[in-house]
């Protein structure tokens, strides 16, 4: 597919620059009528991208980038958006499209990749019926054989194997990665000059967002494709980019080729970006976590370590990190398994044993199904053990139930991934900040003073006592969740993603304050974490020790720094591997 | 690279955080307060309401004859005209516009606003306990049905569907029947087979499933949301969590449930009353008083038309104002009644006609 012979126009005089520019979008203006009046999405937004070049669309979470996508696409114009401005997909004009011309360009001029793969395909049927019915859609003259023959090819282009089999698939029988394969296949099918990815790849596992990106690089390099990429990940964006826009409250704060703005950004909040997605230090060992002693196999204790850890004849996986008497909480052998459909059984928890000191950051990381969740909330007794054991402070509490839970319940608190579902949406802070306090029968005078101090100790202020959690930024909500878990005055945090959905300079203000409180806990009472997370950069910078989990089991524990500095399994180096990093950080800084 | 407009880094003026404490509750008023047809329609309701509580005023002062005084040997002057109150061939008198038989006279020589406005009273009495009974009964068992799933929600469930499995008017009849014969005798609760609270049991017990399932379906997904595993973590029981955080949740939908419990509540009075499985003569209700009036029409046609508007009026009042309600307090909601089955009012109002 080639320029301005698709038109039927002869070339005109302009420049080869002009000629190359696949969509040209002009000072475009989106805004929506909400009840708070007009809110300007887009505002004044100019850019275009050339054929063949990757241009990334960076910002955080409302910066109007999501918007410039679907705008592009002509999908903003059911939401009621007001649009001006001029867009151009070679010679035809988007905005002045009607809604017929769009049906026709998209797909076959222009196609777009969303996030989340499951909710963009149709879940009752096959793959490539879903793929060959988009060619179909567009090629009246191919017949459902051709196009299925098609499907196949298309899907063997975007990276799937065994196609012609896969064809047959219902999306739910495909891994999350497959299925973002389907919808590039699917967005390929016409050959359209224009992609528009809207962060395709942040619903992936690391493993999988670098296969993807390699497929994606792969694709600009065999076509002429322009793509638009729109992303939040500075990683993502020097993995693949050409040139960066970088945009913030719905205006571009700066463009530029990649490789400057990485290096060498020139306006401040690119710069503050940046600095919010350089890996933190890693941690230094603390003084009052027990001594790292290496495993002793044999030692007193150590025979719970060394069964059923998965890889035979490797060392035992559990680290006897602590003094016995200063293990909080400890996991033995522990096993979870779910009943299936047709009295299959699914093993979620494959005999896991951890211990987590007191005053000790473990990290737990692994890719989504490695059974993190069902460890922690086995840990925390919201989901029963199927076998093993779960010690607090000494104590058995694989079995207890109720009252016998209670100073357990105390001690040990969560923090969620979700800041949004895990505060309830019709009560004010205050009220979910006192459902802690009394618990510890503080007097009903006290309450009002002791939230506002929790409030104070998680960098909110007083003011915020009143409002409903609608009401709070996702990183102030996320704050809440923190002081909530602290009322209790625990002696542990079990932290469940809990920075995976905030943007990356939130996300370094919330790591920063979890640091910061269990500093500040240190002398009186030590406060513990267990941090679990997909993100190995997040676990890097605040764990003292780390734990991979894969299918169920822990494939490798061990101090935060010499597991990054010399991985010992095949997976937490393939892991490590795929971790993106911005140009400038290799390895070395690790 | 290019930094564009240094200058303009701050985000669009509208963009600024809303004034704190912004609570559903009053984000929902201002949405109601906007909309002028739900706030008329529940002004016309309020209206019926506070025009047959003032029923004794009207009686007292005004027309000077109770519900029951019977003037069927009386006379009256009309336009200097003397008017048999029931004419010798046993039709009624019309409309005077006068103070006495405003509305005209009934079969047995009463006076058809006082009885209208005493009516009113009975039926909205019925309607707002037997709302009160829905709402009760199906808050309890929707929530612990959804909360506490298993042999709880399978027990409740099954008896939830034996009620569904009849319609509405059907049901009401056989209980009517049933109990208005010799009342009704629980040991503790005796309720005579002439008493008020009769009907509006039957009333209220009828229409629980069709609040106690929606319910009990909010409930089974919020009980999975993670606000209430963070109570659990803290060590908060059962009941607990369902008063504090769960049932909070469910109030919007509770709120929105009674107009229109209360509306369907009126309607299935007066089918009820109108087939005499409701209130018992000589207790006037709009119901019994459509059944009576139907057997002089066409002769009497005031006799029918004054309970008949006045249900008319009354439902579709409340009706509309719970729609405006609705849509106020949960905009996403408007499909979800269709969903639920309610019986529409228009279809069993024109039940009540055609009957």
């Amino acid at each position: 597919m080639s320029d301005a012979s698709v038109s039927g126009e002869a070339p005109r005089a302009d420049t080869a620059a002009r000629a190359a520019e696949l969509l040209d979008v002009a000072n475009l203006r989106v805004s929506f009528d909400t009840e708070a009046g007009e809110v300007r999405a887009v505002d004044g937004v100019s850019f275009a991208v050339r054929r063949g070049e990757v241009l990334a669309l960076v910002g955080e979470s409302g910066s109007g980038k999501s918007t410039i996508g679907l705008t592009l696409m002509g999908l903003t114009r059911r939401l009621g958006a007001r649009m001006s401005g001029a867009v151009r997909l070679e010679e035809e004009d988007l905005l002045g499209a009607s809604e017929r011309e769009l049906q026709a360009l998209r797909g076959r001029r222009m196609a777009m990749v969303f996030q989340d793969p499951i909710s963009s395909l149709n879940p009752v049927q096959r793959v490539g019926w879903q793929i060959s019915e988009q060619i179909r859609a567009h090629q009246p003259l191919v017949n459902g054989a051709q196009a299925l023959e098609q499907a196949v090819e298309l899907m063997d282009r975007a990276g799937i194997a065994d196609a012609r089999s896969r064809v047959r698939a219902y999306p739910h029988e495909l891994s999350g990665g497959m299925r973002q394969r389907v919808m590039i296949a699917m967005a390929l099918s016409c050959e359209p000059g224009l992609l528009i990815a809207d962060e395709p790849t942040t619903a992936l596992d690391v493993t999988t967002q670098a296969q993807i990106l390699a497929q994606l690089r792969e694709l600009r390099e065999r076509t002429e494709m322009g793509i638009l990429f729109i992303t939040h990940d500075l990683g993502v964006v020097a993995e693949l980019a050409d040139r960066i826009l970088v945009m913030r409250g719905g205006q571009l704060v700066e463009q530029g080729e990649a490789d400057a703005i990485l290096q060498a950004p020139a306006h401040p909040y690119t710069q503050s970006l940046l600095a919010a997605y350089a890996p933190r230090p890693v941690r230094s060992p603390r003084a009052w976590v027990g001594p790292q002693s290496s495993i002793t196999p044999g030692a007193a204790g150590g025979s719970h370590y060394s069964t059923g850890l998965g890889i035979a004849g490797e060392a035992p996986l559990e680290e006897r990190a602590q003094l016995q008497g200063r293990a909080l909480l400890q996991a033995r052998e522990l096993s979870v398994t779910f009943r299936g459909s047709r009295r299959t059984r699914v093993q979620v928890l494959d005999s896991v044993s951890l211990t987590l000191g007191e005053g000790e950051t473990l990290g737990v990381v692994g890719e989504s199904g490695a059974g993190k969740t069902t460890l922690i909330r086995c840990l925390i007794r919201l989901t029963d053990a199927s076998s093993g054991t779960i010690h607090f402070r000494g104590q058995d509490i694989t079995k207890a139930k109720g009252r016998q839970l209670t100073p357990v319940r105390r001690d040990l608190q969560m923090v969620f991934q979700d800041s949004h579902a895990s505060l309830n949406p019709r009560r004010r802070v205050e009220w979910i900040l006192q459902t802690g306090l009394r618990l510890r029968e503080v007097p009903h005078a006290q309450w009002r003073e002791r939230a506002t101090e929790l409030l104070e100790r998680v960098g909110l202020r007083a003011e915020h006592l009143e409002r409903y959690p609608h009401e709070l930024s996702g990183g102030e909500r996320q704050r809440v969740g923190i002081a909530r878990a602290l009322s209790c005055d625990p002696r542990a945090l079990v932290l469940d993603e809990p920075v995976s959905s905030l943007d990356a300079t939130v996300r370094a203000q919330v790591l920063d304050l979890l640091v910061r409180l269990q500093e500040e806990g240190a002398p009186t009472r030590p406060l513990s974490y267990l941090l679990v997370s997909h993100d190995l950069m997040v676990v890097r910078g605040v764990s003292d020790r780390v734990a991979v989990m894969r299918n169920g089991k822990v494939v490798e524990v061990g101090p935060t720094e010499e597991l990054f500095r010399a991985p010992q399994h095949e997976y937490t180096q393939a892991l490590l591997a795929a971790c993106l990093k911005l140009p400038g950080q290799v390895r070395s800084a690790v | 690279m290019t930094p564009l407009r240094p200058g303009m880094r701050s985000p669009p003026a509208t963009k600024g955080p809303p004034p704190a404490g912004r609570g559903p509750w009053r984000l929902a008023w201002r949405r109601l307060a906007r909309s002028r047809a739900t706030l008329a329609f529940g002004g016309l309701f309020l209206a019926v309401v506070v025009l047959c509580l003032l029923a004794p005023v009207y009686a007292h002062d005004i027309a000077h004859t109770g519900p029951n005084d019977n003037h069927i040997t009386e006379t009256v002057k009309v336009g200097g005209k003397t008017l048999e109150v029931v004419s010798p061939t046993g039709v009624p008198i019309g409309p005077t516009w006068h103070s006495r038989f405003f509305l005209g006279a009934d079969a047995n020589g009463r006076d058809v606003a006082v009885r209208l406005l005493y009516g009113g009273r009975n039926s909205l009495e019925i309607g707002a306990i037997a709302t009160l009974i829905t709402m009760l009964l199906a808050v309890l068992i929707g929530t612990s049905a959804g909360y506490f799933r298993g042999v709880t929600d399978g027990v409740l469930s099954r008896l939830l569907d034996v009620i569904w499995a009849f319609p509405p008017i059907l049901l009401g009849v056989a209980l009517g029947v049933a109990l208005a014969v010799g009342g009704l005798d629980l040991g503790v609760v005796k309720l005579h087979s002439g008493s008020l609270l009769l009907p509006a049991l039957i009333v209220g017990v009828v229409f629980v499933p069709y609040v106690a399932r929606p319910l009990r379906g909010q409930v089974l997904s919020l009980r999975r949301r993670e606000f209430v595993d963070a109570a659990r973590v803290q060590g908060r029981g059962h009941l607990r969590i369902l008063a504090e955080e769960i049932l909070p949740n469910l109030t919007s939908t509770i709120v929105v449930f009674i107009p229109l419990m209360l509306a369907n509540a009126i309607l299935l009075e007066a089918g009820l009353s109108y087939l005499g499985a409701g209130v018992q003569d000589p207790n006037p209700s709009w119901g019994t008083m459509l059944a009576e009036g139907i057997r002089l029409t066409p002769g009497a046609i005031h006799l029918v038309l004054a309970p008949g508007l006045m249900l008319v009026v009354a439902v579709l009042g409340v009706n509309v104002f719970g729609d405006g309600l609705r849509d106020a307090l949960d905009p996403r909601a408007g499909q979800r009644a269709i969903a639920m089955r309610l019986p529409r009012p228009t279809t069993a109002g024109a039940a009540v006609e055609e009957a």
